[in-house]
């Protein structure tokens, strides 16, 4: 057993196709994802907005607006105080999102999300200080009361996810190219049922002929590649961790339980279209870029909403896609934080495997063909 | 040491093995002779127990061969028609790989694969890829992978195939050596020079049926030709050509393209006599030569065909 796992290691190991599509394709396609759409959500959500803050009077009121703005300055907001003509210059230049007048209103150009932001931050001011006012002349006693339940409150309507974790969205796309990432461990599985099956190469041939067993060669081949393809998918995880940055949380080890549960089915997913019918290699290849590329597809790989469309018409295929199934264990782990429905994603993915497996097994076992 | 009684393999409609018998003694090498598509690699294959057959039954060592008999399995040695090594790994990697399909022993292993990789004269090329060699070190590499277990039988499928003059006397030398260790060698191929050269008795095979079976001199003496006489250059009447086929022990003279061929009995001074008639007859030739039958002949009067077509 040794020497098939020795041997099975070195070739799948200098087969440069076969890990340029199950290491570096994945590590390509996180950058070009990072590049696209990773790092621009993170600078809409981090970049400081530029604004003008335009001074028309001195009255108190007016100086206590233009302190409340400037406690935004350098965290939310890149506020720069400017005549009235040189802000509407520089908003019309599109160097500014909106200007702040210090009587209590807003100038913006555009619509969109950074001239919202501005508004809600003007709304969120003109709101509370016309309930302060209303407490001040009503019940001055309770006016302490009031300024703090607006400090708490304004700590409480921090965004958090449904299981009180927060999340950025574009990581759902690094979770689906994680477990488009453990599919393609069918490549090198295949690649093994290739060189097992007598009707399929000149190599199947010679080695169905030697008094080791094939179910011995399959299980060889089968560990070695598995653990290859887990080897290639946490190279991806720790690439998008470490070096893309991408926060997965602190839910690491979690992380790799599930990537052990998705390589499991890729690998299996490469044995059964391996160990079934006689087309060519090229073809088998064909079929299964076909079958990723599909699953992923549908676990919402290239667009969320995909998973959305079919769990609201045919809730079936996301309780059977491995992609999307892969996809929501993620989901459970880092957002939902379901440790129940994440057992019963990591269970699914187990009984397909076993299943396809078990399947494999018997297609091949003591196979004579009818033609090579 | 292998059997095979009235062996039938049907693809659809074609009949690639009717009926095939065939028996192998121990320690001869046994050639297996017929043109592409006689049927030889089938019957290698369902030897193999890799093919379903429809009929029949096939027995090593006076047991069944099934796809199970892993015992069995051990005894054998295979070189296949194709080149089937890994392309990553190096020669010397691969010859221990599929010595290790037969050979657990590590220390036993390494002297097994030291041994077949001199056998072979691949010592030199021992770190080399498969696509870094020529097609004939190529062929030596398939050789060695088959045989470097030591088997007690070894099935060569046309491992000369596309293989230069000189890498084919070597393989074919090879042969004869593991023969003379001890190896039953069953050997199939289209080339009938080999065949004559390296094999003890051989069948030959056509459309799935064994033709003939015995030793060279076996399957000669089955056929009427003893000698063809050539003669190139030559230009002759109808009437000539008729008094030629006359002559003794001659059976059949061909005319075509100034060249005449004439198949006699297996009688002496046949060229003696046909070269008196011609100068008799004064008649001008260019070159002439004498072939005593080869297995093209036995071929060519049992089916009609040659058995290069």
């Amino acid at each position: 057993m040794m020497h098939l796992i020795k041997y099975r290691l070195l070739q799948t190991l200098r087969d440069k196709t076969t890990m340029f599509w199950a290491l570096a394709f994945p590590i390509i396609m996180s950058v070009f994802f990072y590049f696209s759409i990773g790092k621009s959500s993170f600078e809409d959500t981090f970049k400081e907005i530029p604004a003008a803050l335009v001074e028309t009077g001195t009255e108190e009121e007016n100086k206590v607006f233009s302190k409340y703005l400037d406690s935004f300055d350098g965290q939310l907001l890149k506020l720069e105080p400017m005549s009235e003509e040189e802000a509407l210059t520089a908003l019309n230049e599109g160097r500014i999102e909106g200007i702040f007048y210090d009587d209590r209103s807003l100038s913006v150009s555009t619509n969109g999300i950074l001239p919202s932001i501005l508004e809600t931050l003007l709304d969120s001011y003109v709101k509370n200080e016309a309930m302060l006012t209303t407490i001040a002349n009503e019940h001055p006693e309770r006016l302490p009361q009031a300024v703090q339940t607006i400090q708490a409150y304004s700590e409480m309507t921090e965004e958090v996810a449904v299981g009180g974790k927060t999340l950025d969205t574009s990581l759902s796309f690094f979770f689906a190219l994680i477990g488009m990432t453990c599919l393609y461990g069918c490549f090198p599985a295949i690649q093994t049922m290739m060189e097992t099956r007598a009707n399929l190469s000149p190599l199947g041939a010679r080695q169905c002929v030697t008094p080791t067993g094939k179910m011995k060669r399959i299980c060889a081949n089968f560990l070695v590649t598995y653990l290859i393809q887990l080897a290639n998918v946490m190279l991806v995880l720790c690439f998008m961790k470490y070096v893309l940055r991408l926060d997965f949380g602190n839910q690491m080890g979690g992380m790799i339980l599930i990537c052990m549960f998705g390589s499991l089915i890729g690998n299996s997913l490469g044995i059964v279209v391996g160990a079934s019918g006689k087309w060519s290699e090229a073809a088998k290849i064909g079929v299964l870029i076909g079958i990723c590329m599909g699953l992923c597809f549908l676990g919402g790989l290239m667009t969320p909403d995909i998973r959305t469309y079919i769990e609201l018409y045919v809730p079936i295929i996301n309780r059977i896609n491995p992609a999307a199934i892969i996809s929501d264990a993620f989901y459970c782990l880092n957002v939902f934080d379901d440790s129940e429905k994440l057992t019963r994603c990591l269970a699914t993915l187990a009984g397909m495997s076993v299943l396809l497996v078990s399947a494999s097994f018997l297609m091949v076992r003591r196979e004579r063909y009818d033609s090579l | 040491m292998v059997k095979i009684e009235n062996l039938v393999k049907r693809y659809g409609n074609l009949v690639a093995l009717d009926h095939l018998n065939l028996e192998v003694q121990q320690g001869e090498i046994f050639g297996l002779l017929g043109p592409n598509g006689s049927g030889k690699t089938t019957a290698i294959n369902c030897l193999l127990a890799l093919l379903k057959f429809d009929k029949g039954s096939i027995y090593i060592e006076g047991r069944e061969m099934t796809p199970d008999a892993y015992d069995l399995k051990q005894k054998i040695g295979v070189v296949m028609q194709d080149v089937a090594v890994f392309e990553q790994m190096t020669v010397q990697e691969n010859v221990d790989y599929f010595c290790g399909l037969y050979v657990a022993d590590r220390t036993r292993r390494k002297e097994l694969v030291e041994e077949a990789l001199r056998f072979v004269e691949l010592e030199n090329f021992k770190k080399m890829k498969p696509k870094q060699l020529s097609g004939g070190l190529l062929r030596r590499l398939n050789i060695a992978c088959g045989i470097a277990h030591k088997p007690k039988l070894l099935i060569m499928d046309e491992p000369t195939v596309a293989v230069d003059p000189q890498s084919r006397n070597k393989i074919l030398e090879g042969i004869i050596e593991l023969n003379r260790q001890g190896t039953t060698v069953i050997y199939t191929s289209h080339y009938m020079e080999e065949v004559e050269q390296i094999c003890d008795r051989i069948m030959i095979i056509d459309r799935g049926r064994a033709l003939a079976t015995g030793t060279t001199e076996e399957l000669k003496s089955m056929i009427k030709t003893g000698e063809t006489v050539t003669i190139d250059s030559i230009a002759l009447t109808e009437e000539q050509i008729e008094a030629i086929n006359c002559l003794p022990h001659v059976f059949q003279a061909d005319y075509a393209d100034s060249r005449l061929i004439v198949r006699c009995e297996g009688a002496k001074h046949n060229l003696v006599r046909v070269l008196d008639y011609l100068q008799k007859e004064e008649i001008g030739f260019g070159r002439v030569f004498s072939e005593l039958p080869t297995l093209n002949d036995v071929f060519l009067e049992i089916t009609g065909k040659e058995l290069r077509d």
